[in-house]
């Protein structure tokens, strides 16, 4: 049997502009191990098959000429793998991109109607009958996990009745075998085909899985059902040998470890960190955890033994929400727990979800509350999303009557600017299969909270600082979020989402940049409690946001390096970040002038040097005219060094600030 | 694998000077002090003015 196997795009709804940003590349080179790993115990059962990844799929397409010329994505799929011949397609599904899937899947029957067309993943998984039902181009679906199952229902095909796991149709019927069981020994499961990936070398980081089953029962989470809740682990010994195996072959040290929840058996995680250890590897690695799954003991061990980011899941910072969608962290704790990896150089993404159907706006302004504290560790990246109904989550049961076809989407389930035609008609006519593109009754307007996200997310990006400062200067980024929305109103009363020129939305544009730094001068700044701190930092971001200035002038006179900027503030630039890093009052900062010279040094950082009183000098007369003994000349020189001539002060001074990389 | 602490602060410049300028060590220590930057930082920012994408993605992808 002639197998290909299709992966579930990630990357498909984003705009061209979008797809080539870091970020999204780094979301496209995730290799999809679930179907790789299928390919491998496929391969172990003489079945020969291709894995097609069609998020490479989507940047080849992007360059392409029928992509100038408008043609979709779904068609470009199909003319693509128009002569290939396969028995059977199998399409790996996530929630976001099923509707795309499905019509991927439709077009590649329609040119190979003699393949048999299969279904599999987290979405298909749960909406099996109702798809069936509604797509006949689909023969059938393995849900749950489909190690054990495929190769026993492809040596058994076309006869499934004993083979648990499978939905399909007999006669005119939809005939739904009970679940296969939970993979216990992950690992007899073979490494994942990565042969048939081909950018594993290029790729940030490589996911290998860890385990699987989350036993835990969040109201939101549609993972835990698909692994049974049934925790299960890799062997130390197995894991490490695959990674040894990826670095031999691939070059790769860096890794993303794929479990739900990692860290729930401490005995087990301990074990594998002093294997690493053991092993004098010197790989780094991802991870998800729970902040009460996790103590500061274990985080240290994790740090040393490589561990550089961890996915944290808070969800909510109200007390009350973490009851009712059973998620039950203590907010302490956790806070705690982030500080605590920070501090032993993880890098934490803090993610939070809003729109819980119970949630009050006292709810939200704990929540953003705790984003606001998490944006005060340097290491942590706050996230905050839509709450989308997960087909098969309780949260989708208990409201399956009531979703509203939702004008704004979850991000969850679509991060795209525009949604496809043909992707809305068929969400439009199947709630059941794809509910998550619907959105639950909630007492906050989810238009509001739609630009709220973006608000945040876009403010931190751009000038985490002054947010941070706004937040604890007002008590609360919510109220200054209210206070925006005012002004822009008052402001900006015809503005619009994309503008006549810009298909970009309003808050990924700079204009938006421009408008907030305005709001903060004009409006936020009158009834500030810390005025001249929250000033000096709006003046840091109103000179990093002009031009850097252009070189030129004479050749061979010093000036600034390319990207430097120099600024004047009216206070202690770093005193400021310290006293919000470290939660103390603004009005600690007492007001001084400083020189700040900032430097950008790529993958979105900047330096930022106060700079001395001596080097400050220096530094504004290097205009690219002065030569050194011109800005010799102009020097004021301090008491202590007053013995030394100017122009030697001025050679060591020069060379101390081209050693900074602040001159050229 | 040693644990890092953020922004640990400006690092010693150390320029050297011509043995021909005779300048004393005390002289030359004082002097390297008057240029040290007094603080060092590095944020995260995305640069310059224009229009920066920005793209919050939930990870791990969603299911």
């Amino acid at each position: 049997m002639n197998v290909c196997l299709v992966s579930s795009p990630t990357v498909t709804e984003f705009d061209p502009k979008v797809a080539e940003t870091d970020t999204v590349r780094v979301i496209s080179e995730h290799a999809p191990i679930g179907i790789l790993t299928l390919a491998a115990i496929l391969g172990q059962h003489g079945i020969t098959v291709e894995v097609i990844d069609l998020n490479q799929t989507y940047y080849r397409y992007l360059r392409s000429a029928a992509y100038r010329r408008r043609v979709d994505f779904c068609s470009f799929v199909a003319r693509e793998f128009a002569s290939r011949s396969f028995d059977l397609w199998g399409f790996s599904t996530i929630c976001s991109t099923y509707p795309l899937t499905i019509r991927i899947a439709r077009e590649l029957k329609r040119r190979h109607p003699q393949s048999v067309v299969m279904l599999g993943g987290p979405q298909a998984s749960v909406v099996d009958v109702d798809t069936l039902r509604a797509f006949p181009f689909i023969d059938f679906i393995v849900r749950g996990e489909a190690d054990e199952t495929l190769p026993r229902l492809l040596t058994a095909f076309p006869d499934m009745c004993e083979i648990p796991g499978v939905t399909f149709r007999s006669g005119g019927t939809i005939v739904r075998n009970p679940n296969a069981p939970a993979v216990l020994d992950l690992d007899k499961l073979p490494m994942p085909a990565f042969d048939q990936y081909g950018k594993l070398g290029t790729c940030c980081a490589v996911p290998l899985e860890l385990g699987r089953g989350c036993p835990f029962a969040c109201k939101f989470c549609s993972t835990n059902d698909f692994f049974h809740r049934r925790f299960r682990l890799k062997s130390p010994a197995c894991v490490i040998e695959q990674m040894r195996i990826i670095h031999r072959t691939y070059g790769n040290t860096r890794f993303e470890l794929i479990h739900d929840m990692f860290t729930v058996d401490r005995k087990r995680v301990v074990e594998f960190c002093e294997a690493l250890l053991t092993s004098g590897e010197q790989f780094q690695w991802n991870c998800s955890a729970r902040t009460d799954c996790i103590d500061d003991e274990l985080i240290a061990l994790m740090a040393r033994a490589g561990c550089a980011g961890i996915f944290f899941g808070i969800e909510t910072g109200s007390a009350k929400l973490q009851r009712l969608i059973h998620k039950n962290l203590d907010l302490r704790e956790a806070a705690s727990r982030i500080s605590c990896a920070v501090r032993h150089g993880i890098g934490t993404t803090v993610s939070l979800i809003t729109g819980f159907p119970d949630e009050t706006k006292q709810d939200l302004r704990d929540t953003v509350d705790f984003l606001m504290d998490a944006a005060r560790f340097d290491g942590a990246a706050p996230q905050i999303h839509l709450l989308a109904p997960l087909a098969g989550t309780p949260i989708y049961e208990q409201y399956r009557g009531r979703l509203e076809q939702a004008d704004i989407l979850s991000d969850v389930s679509y991060h795209g600017w525009r949604q496809d035609a043909a992707d809305q008609e068929i969400i439009r006519a199947h709630p059941d299969i794809f509910p998550n593109f619907y959105s639950v009754p909630t007492s906050l307007d989810l238009g509001y909270l739609k630009e709220l996200r973006e608000f945040i997310l876009d403010s931190i990006l751009r000038c985490r600082w002054l947010v941070v400062a706004l937040h604890q200067d007002r008590g609360g980024l919510l109220e200054v979020f209210d206070a925006w929305l005012t002004w822009l109103q008052e402001k900006r009363p015809t503005r619009r989402e994309v503008s006549d020129t810009d298909e970009r939305p309003y808050y990924a544009r700079s204009e938006f940049a421009q408008d907030f730094l305005e709001f903060v001068r004009n409006r936020h700044l009158r009834r500030a409690r810390n005025r001249g701190p929250l000033r000096a930092l709006l003046n840091f971001e109103l000179a990093l946001n002009r031009d850097p200035p252009k070189p030129g002038g004479r050749t061979g006179a010093p000036r600034l390096a390319a990207g430097v900027r120099i600024m004047r503030l009216g206070a202690d630039y770093h005193r400021i970040l310290d006293c919000l890093r470290n939660h103390e009052p603004l009005a600690t900062v007492p007001a001084s002038r400083v020189l700040i010279a900032t430097r950008e040094i790529g993958n979105q950082k900047v330096e930022v040097s106060q700079l001395s009183p001596l080097s400050a000098q220096i530094l504004a007369s290097c205009n690219g005219e002065n030569g050194p003994k011109q800005i010799a000349r102009g020097l004021r020189l301090p008491k202590d060094i007053a013995g030394i001539p100017a122009p030697k002060v001025c050679l060591v001074g020069l060379a101390t600030l081209r050693q900074q990389g602040l001159i050229e | 694998m040693a644990t890092k602490k953020e922004n640990p602060g400006p690092q010693k410049l150390n320029v050297r000077v011509p043995k021909r300028w005779n300048l004393s060590a005390t002289a030359l220590k004082d002097l390297q002090k008057a240029l040290q930057p007094i603080a060092k930082d590095t944020i995260a920012r995305l640069n310059g003015p224009g229009d920066v994408i920005v793209c919050v993605v939930r990870t791990p992808p969603t299911r």
